[in-house]
């Protein structure tokens, strides 16, 4: 199809659609400025005050740096730091890899019915919470007791001889971090997949043509035209996950971990849940927010920098 | 206004108070505070509800073993109808596990909308009255306390009560239960004891034995290796339910406490924490540290909540753990579908020291206070309510009454879905001592009507056990077990208790005050590394790092609590 038509169509739908989909995303711009930027204020505020609920932001005493101060004593914090950046570190590289080496190999299909099947059987762990899938994975990675044999991921790894005895994967500070990493990638991986395929539609078949003329293999193809075409959703990606480099994810550690592995699985999240809702102290859970931010804030526009010089991506 | 409240005086005295189903004298006269609420319109003082509806914000946090009966919910059982009733209307906020109680009130209370009547724990009390979350009920509970509820608060000499005020003024309703309830137990199998010829093991030594038997000689008989002998909570390793780890540090006089914070008296005479017992505490760990090398403490106990406590003593897998006095009760009920023999037993804790027999440490008897939110317009809801609870579950008129408020496994699901409940005292180990004598003796006139309902259940469960023909499902059979565990069995759980009593084996806290500000405040960390420590020694650290660990304790805060533990207990004599 010549470009021409297509760009003209283009500007002819934008024109008449243009309202009705920023009708559409209203809704989520109010609810993201109710539930993420309202907030903020109130967020940096508490975190150099003693808060307490009662006398609000406006009453509370304001007691400088002291809660920074006190965080940098707890014995809990460069543990959690630690913990938080090994995991998301891998997450996010993980979550980069796996999900476009899948929709690579999965594009070069050509068997329509498998491809629909492997992407949906991919796709289904994305539903499910972690307080559902931590309830399966403990079975599933028991090492067994004397009364119940191993689980089964524990059975297969022995049946395939990889491993002599069963493995604690849950209760171990060896294997915790790589559980999470690993399973939080095959949740998410089918999902990611798609958005990469749907990227993968958007390049013009006629490279392709266009290269196989020129006498350009399957691997050929994928490396100069495939991938190039898809690089600046891998750099979006980046940068949306980079955001996320201090968040390990506390809904699927705050249901796995126990205190056998508080030493490897005690994230920055988790540290806030206790210090801000069990213990109450607001204001200190308040600061360690604070403090995440602020180096989300910097990892996210460096990352930003860096995808400008080298992919030449510009969000905005 | 004057002639008004006149008015009002005569009115009262001419009609005299009658209300509901209760027996308040108009002693009370109408006090000068204003009740200015909303429905106060006629003249009589109304101690259960208002004359006009009155919406008020509830939380629920349920316990995992609650079950709805005869068609009840949340919003039709007795004790929301017996409210509406008396024009209270509860307007649900959420409903949550109990495992969620404090962090969805705590976050609630963030959001600035929380519930008009909530209970905390007696430990986060103080901040609540200090922060000033918790409003002042002192004018009310003067105005409004029915002599029921006054009998109530005086009944331990209104110990409770002054832990309950901050600044002379009162922020709360300490619910008095019995110490006796939470003395963590040992639940074992006794037709597993039974059929592998063993005796009740009275030392560790004996135990250690016991549940090296239990999990390779076959104590169920189906000749596979399905069982094994002790179960931990490892998700929450100190903790007041079942699954328990500070019984097993007891049997060596250690006690960490379930809120990893318990304070007794050393050897020097002085306040310490339970834990510091470093002798006695690696005592219990090494004796752990054998069980799980060999196999007799389930590999998996890491991973285990409260939760799977119950199913893995529920299905049989596993033939003994710890746990207070109702720890018994789920897994008997459980087990009978499948075992209509099945027979749990308990016992106080085994003696680690030779020293003819294991202590137990009686914590505050204070369990929680139920508290009213500062910003509620109608802060005496919360003394009606304490009205209502202690009218139809301290005194029921009949039968009827009892089984609808207390709940009878059946139609009714009775006081855990009530918005606030206090007990009666001491009141299980009563029912233990009454309804095991009448079970003996075959006279129940010296029971009340709880009792007799209970022991009603005990008995149909018996007599269907005698003949052979007991049905799981039945409510009353399953009901009955349940209850024959905790006070007619004369190895039951009450039964434990009344030895430790007998044989004058229980100590007392040496902390009986709510934790202070700094104590909470640091209990968390502390609180985290103790377990910690224990859970890593269990599978295999050294057992000698606890002293490496109660270096650290002592540095993180530990010093500090115990310092202000002695210093509360210089200042009150103990």
């Amino acid at each position: 199809m010549p470009m021409g038509i297509r760009s003209m169509k283009q500007k002819y739908r934008n024109k008449t659609d243009q309202l009705f989909f920023h009708g559409m995303l209203l809704l989520p711009v109010v609810l993201l400025f109710i539930y993420h930027i309202l907030p903020i204020p109130a967020g940096i505020l508490m975190a150099f005050q003693n808060f307490q609920p009662m006398k609000g932001f406006l009453g509370s005493d304001f007691i400088g740096f002291q809660n920074f101060r006190k965080l940098a004593l707890l014995p809990d914090t460069f543990p959690a730091l630690r913990n938080t950046l090994m995991i998301a570190v891998w997450k996010v590289i993980g979550n980069l890899v796996i999900p476009v080496t899948f929709a690579l190999l999965l594009n070069e299909v050509r068997v329509t019915w498998f491809k629909r099947t492997v992407q949906t059987i991919t796709y289904l762990p994305y539903f499910l919470s972690w307080v559902i899938l931590s309830g399966i994975m403990i079975q599933f990675l028991s090492p067994g007791s004397a009364a119940t044999s191993p689980g089964l991921f524990n059975a297969l790894l022995m049946k395939l001889h990889i491993i002599e005895n069963p493995v604690y994967f849950l209760g171990t500070n060896g294997t915790f971090r790589q559980t999470m990493v690993i399973s939080d990638i095959w949740k998410n991986f089918g999902y990611n997949t798609i958005i990469y395929l749907a990227a993968l539609t958007g390049i013009d078949p006629t490279l392709y043509e266009a290269a196989a003329v020129d006498g350009a293999g399957r691997i050929k193809q994928t490396l100069h035209i495939t991938l190039p075409g898809i690089a600046p959703f891998i750099a979006l990606m980046t940068i949306l996950a980079i955001g996320n480099i201090l968040n390990a994810g506390f809904d699927q550690i705050f249901n796995l971990y126990n205190p056998a592995v508080y030493a490897s699985g005690d994230i920055i999240d988790t540290l806030v849940y206790r210090l801000g809702l069990v213990n109450r102290q607001y204001s200190l859970s308040a600061a360690v927010g604070l403090l995440r931010s602020v180096v989300s804030c910097i990892l996210v526009l460096t990352g930003y920098k860096l995808a400008d010089q080298f992919a030449g991506y510009k969000i905005w | 206004m004057r002639t008004k409240r006149a008015a009002v005086l005569t009115m009262a005295a001419i009609m005299g108070i009658s209300l509901v189903g209760c027996q308040t004298g108009g002693t009370t006269p109408a006090s000068g505070t204003e009740t200015g609420s909303t429905g106060e319109t006629s003249g009589e003082k109304n101690l259960f509800g208002y004359d006009e509806p009155v919406t008020i914000k509830v939380g629920y946090a349920v316990v995992n073993d609650f079950e709805w009966y005869g068609g009840e919910s949340f919003t039709d059982n007795t004790w929301v109808n017996l409210y509406k009733e008396h024009n209270i209307i509860p307007e649900i906020l959420y409903e949550v596990d109990r495992s969620q109680w404090e962090t969805k009130l705590s976050t609630a209370i963030m959001s600035g909308n929380y519930p008009d009547v909530f209970k905390v724990k007696p430990n986060d009390f103080v901040s609540y009255a200090n922060t000033g979350v918790a409003g002042d009920i002192t004018a009310a509970l003067e105005e409004y306390a029915s002599d029921e509820l006054k009998a109530y608060l005086a009944s331990d000499g209104g110990m409770a009560l002054q832990s309950v005020t901050v600044d002379g003024k009162i922020y709360g309703l300490p619910v008095i239960g019995s110490s006796y309830d939470t003395v963590p137990l040992m639940f074992i199998r006794q037709d597993w004891l039974d059929k592998l010829e063993l005796d009740m093991p009275e030392t560790m030594e004996e135990l250690k034995a016991v549940a090296h038997a239990f999990t390779y000689d076959d104590p169920d008989g189906n000749g596979k290796a399905d069982t094994y002998g002790l179960a931990l909570n490892g998700v929450d390793i100190l903790n007041s339910g079942n699954g328990d780890v500070n019984a097993i540090f007891n049997a060596y006089n250690a006690y960490p406490g379930n809120d990893g914070l318990s304070m007794v008296t050393g050897a020097d005479g002085k306040v310490t924490w339970g834990g510091t017992n470093a002798e006695g505490m690696k005592a219990g760990l090494a004796f752990l540290q054998d069980l799980y090398q060999d196999g007799a403490l389930a590999k998996d106990f890491i991973t285990m909540d409260s939760e799977a406590i119950f199913e893995e003593a529920g299905s049989g897998r596993c033939g003994i753990w710890f746990g207070p006095t109702w720890g018994g009760m789920n897994p008997a009920k459980d087990l009978l579908a499948s075992n209509p023999d099945v027979h749990i037993t308990s016992a106080p804790v085994p003696d680690g020291l030779n020293q003819g027999g294991s202590k137990a440490l009686l914590i505050s008897a204070v369990s929680g206070v139920y508290c009213v939110s500062a910003m509620c317009e109608n802060p005496e809801v919360l003394i009606k309510l304490a009205n209502l609870n202690v009218d139809k579950i301290g005194s029921p008129d009949s039968e009827e009454e009892y089984n609808m408020y207390f709940g009878d496994y059946a139609n009714y699901s009775g006081w855990k879905a009530s918005l606030l409940h206090l007990e009666v005292p001491n009141k299980n180990y009563d029912n233990y001592l009454k309804m095991s004598a009448a079970l003996e003796s075959g006279d129940s006139s010296q029971l009340n009507t709880e009792q007799i309902s209970k022991l009603a259940m005990i008995t149909a469960y018996l007599d269907a056990h005698e003949a052979g023909s007991i049905d799981a499902a039945d409510t009353t059979i399953s009901g009955g077990i349940s209850n024959y565990t905790i006070f007619c069995d004369p190895q039951g759980s009450y039964a434990a208790i009344h030895r430790l009593v007998q044989e004058d084996r229980l100590i007392n806290s040496a902390y009986n005050a709510f934790q202070t500000a700094t104590m909470s405040e640091n209990s968390a960390t502390l609180k985290k590394l103790t377990v910690e420590t224990i859970v890593k020694i269990i599978t295999g650290d050294s057992v000698d790092s606890y002293d490496t660990f109660l270096n650290s304790w002592y540095a993180l805060g530990g010093e500090s609590a115990i310092a202000e533990a002695q210093e509360w207990a210089d200042a009150n004599g103990y």
